[in-house]
């Protein structure tokens, strides 16, 4: 970096603050997504000085990303269109409402329309800022994912960090100690955590609790008596209504990981190099974390891309069975209501999250292997 | 206690009739239906059209930009629209096999993304470079060259891909959007326990689920089984590898090639 760059980077922190107090008063948003956006402006500006090829790359990977959600949205409204029906043919039954007051509801839907119309509309609104209106829950789209993405994130990211700080130990020890009775153990918990459903092992967590005495709370996010708790009540709380789906959701994907990071740490320990490396007589320990693991960790970094995307794929059912009120639940009702926008509201979430983890892959994979070059 | 005897299904099991799960639903008739969605899933609609599209696609590269738009565009979107299809399938498509079509739809994709990769680095390879020296056509090289050498792998993925399958036919019908009621299925027996109470009182309505969980585990070992074994119907060779030491395994490959009628090999690295 040239040393008047340097300079521009070090000034433009005093920037953070000013865009964060100006921000603050201006839109008026609560203080933790002012920081996020305003963070993410101003590092976007650094990396001009920084790292010119990587805001050019990561540029690129946003502006493929608008031909992607375009695509889906467009699939949505298709496939809804396919389906006979829409949300008021079921009070076409209730005879207390009269057919002209439906025309006007489908009217004010824009569901008269032929569905590329809707499309075309939805899209105009969109970029205006207007995500269309739940009718089954009687709410603006927007408030109504932004308020479950919330929970959703939190159950996600507690279950993966879970994941990824077990599996990843497992697997060396699983690779390491190939065919010993480390390995088997590991294998054999990998294999069943595989091959168990997501949603029989929640079923059988609430037998479980059910059955004994309800030592856990089951379903929902706090109790019902929560506003006379005091914070760390209220985060204990929290932490005992998240174990049954953190559990569901942590042991399914530690599973598959430790089985992806043992193939890999098996495949590399029979390279050349390391063959290399323990005849110059190196400790085991630094062939193994220097030289084999740093090479092993490659693939799950494109996994972890993956994996952020499917957040919300991965866990709507499971939060559907426990109860917990993140985005599944609200998926699956809008589903069988033909809630037009709430589905296709919640879908443009979800492709929006997997782009943007393939992106924080992609930067990762540049980061930690050198190998690999942005361009 | 009325609802209880409305309901006969909630009595508990008894002796031989285990297997009898509700008002006289043979437990083991899923079964037959899973295998034949998974056969239907993985011959008709799975496998092939992504396999054939894929190889053709590659193959003439700038003869069909279409459906090289088609499919990569589906990568990112190809998970998205697993519940959303099934809904639109559920109200829409024929009755009978909804949830086939649907798995279809979502998981052609990522079988053609690894096919992908095959052909391209097999359609460098000299054999299909003098096939096209000679003057072969195209679709003599794709069938007689490229797709018998991607045939082994696609049986290992397949074997690998059922269990997954099965998953996801359950996971659709559990919430009622796969497979409804005249027909039946584990998934949809298994729906009467998303109410808590039921599964506290009445805990034998868990006993699909167990049968989903065996059924995936024997399919899982089978599938590592084959992909050890490494299946090349290319070479007719059927070949073990090295480090094999499993004598299961090798009883295994003996009557898989006795079967099919191949050698056996042991795979020297």
């Amino acid at each position: 970096m040239k040393p008047k760059n340097s300079f521009l980077t070090r000034i433009s922190f005093t920037g953070d603050i000013a865009l964060f107090i100006s921000l603050l008063h201006v839109v008026q948003w609560h203080w933790f997504p002012v920081i996020v956006a305003c963070e993410t402006i101003m590092w976007f500006v650094r990396l001009i000085w920084i790292n010119p090829s990587m805001l050019n790359f990561i540029l690129r990977h946003l502006f493929h990303m608008i031909p992607i959600v375009l695509d889906v949205v467009a699939i949505g409204f298709f496939l809804i269109y396919l389906a006979p029906g829409d949300i008021f043919t079921q009070m076409e039954m209730n005879t207390d409402i009269e057919r002209e007051s439906l025309d006007q509801f489908r009217k004010n839907f824009g569901l008269d329309k032929p569905w590329y119309i809707q499309f075309f509309r939805y899209i105009w609104n969109a970029l205006h800022g207007d995500f269309g209106f739940s009718q089954i829950y009687k709410a603006p789209v927007f408030t109504l994912v932004s308020q479950r993405a919330l929970n959703n994130v939190l159950l996600a990211a507690a279950s993966m960090l879970f994941a990824w700080s077990f599996s990843v130990p497992a697997g060396i020890i699983a690779a390491t100690h190939q065919y010993k009775w480390h390995d088997q153990i590991i294998s054999v918990f990998a294999f069943f955590g595989l091959s168990i459903p997501n949603f029989f092992l929640a079923f059988l967590m609430i037998y479980l609790i059910s059955s004994t005495d309800n030592w856990l709370p089951v379903g929902g996010m706090y109790s019902v008596n929560i506003n006379e708790m005091s914070s760390l009540e209220k985060l204990w709380d929290l932490i005992k209504h998240m174990i049954v789906p953190f559990f569901v959701i942590g042991t399914s994907v530690t599973a598959s990981l430790t089985r992806i990071m043992r193939a890999n740490m098996l495949e590399i320990l029979g390279r050349q190099y390391i063959i290399t490396a323990r005849a110059k007589g190196s400790r085991e320990k630094s062939v193994i974390y220097k030289h084999a693991l740093r090479n092993a960790v490659n693939p799950m970094i494109t996994i972890l891309g993956f994996q952020l995307g499917n957040i919300l794929d991965g866990a709507a059912l499971v939060e559907a069975l426990t109860a917990w009120p993140g985005l599944g639940k609200l998926i699956l009702a809008a589903l069988l209501s033909q809630d037009l926008y709430l589905v296709v509201g919640s879908l443009v979430y979800s492709v929006v999250l997997l782009v943007i983890g393939n992106l924080i892959a992609d930067i990762l994979l540049a980061v930690i292997d050198p190998r690999v070059r942005i361009s | 206690m009325s609802w209880m005897d409305k309901n006969k299904s909630f009595h508990p099991p008894t002796g031989i009739r285990l297997t009898y799960i509700d008002d006289g639903k043979l437990i083991f008739r899923p079964y037959v239906y899973e295998k034949i969605l998974t056969d239907k899933v993985l011959k008709k609609y799975g496998i092939v059209p992504g396999y054939t599209l894929r190889a053709i696609s590659m193959e003439k590269r700038p003869g069909v930009p279409l459906l090289r738009v088609v499919t990569r565009k589906k990568d990112p979107a190809e998970r998205k629209n697993e519940i959303l299809s099934a809904a639109a399938a559920h109200y829409n498509l024929c009755q009978d096999t909804p949830a086939v079509v649907i798995l279809a739809f979502v998981g052609w994709a990522s079988l053609a993304r690894i096919i992908r990769g095959l052909v391209l680095s097999i359609k460098n390879e000299e054999y299909v470079l003098s096939a096209r020296a000679l003057g072969l056509s195209d679709i003599k090289i794709i069938v007689k060259r490229v797709l018998p050498n991607t045939l082994s792998f696609v049986i290992i993925q397949a074997t690998l891909a059922i269990p997954g399958y099965i998953l996801g036919e359950s996971a659709l019908s559990l919430p009622g959007l796969g497979i409804t009621e005249p027909q039946s299925s584990w998934g949809l027996m298994l729906s009467v326990a998303r109410n808590h109470r039921v599964i506290r009182d009445f805990p034998w309505t868990l006993i699909p689920g167990f049968c989903i969980f065996i059924v995936i585990v024997v399919w899982n070992f089978f599938g590592v089984c084959i992909q050890k074994i490494g299946l090349r119907l290319s070479d007719r060779l059927l070949r073990l590898e090295e480090d094999t030491e499993s004598e299961e395994l090798e009883a295994m490959a003996q009557i898989i090639s006795e079967y099919l009628g191949i050698p056996l090999e042991r795979e020297t690295i």
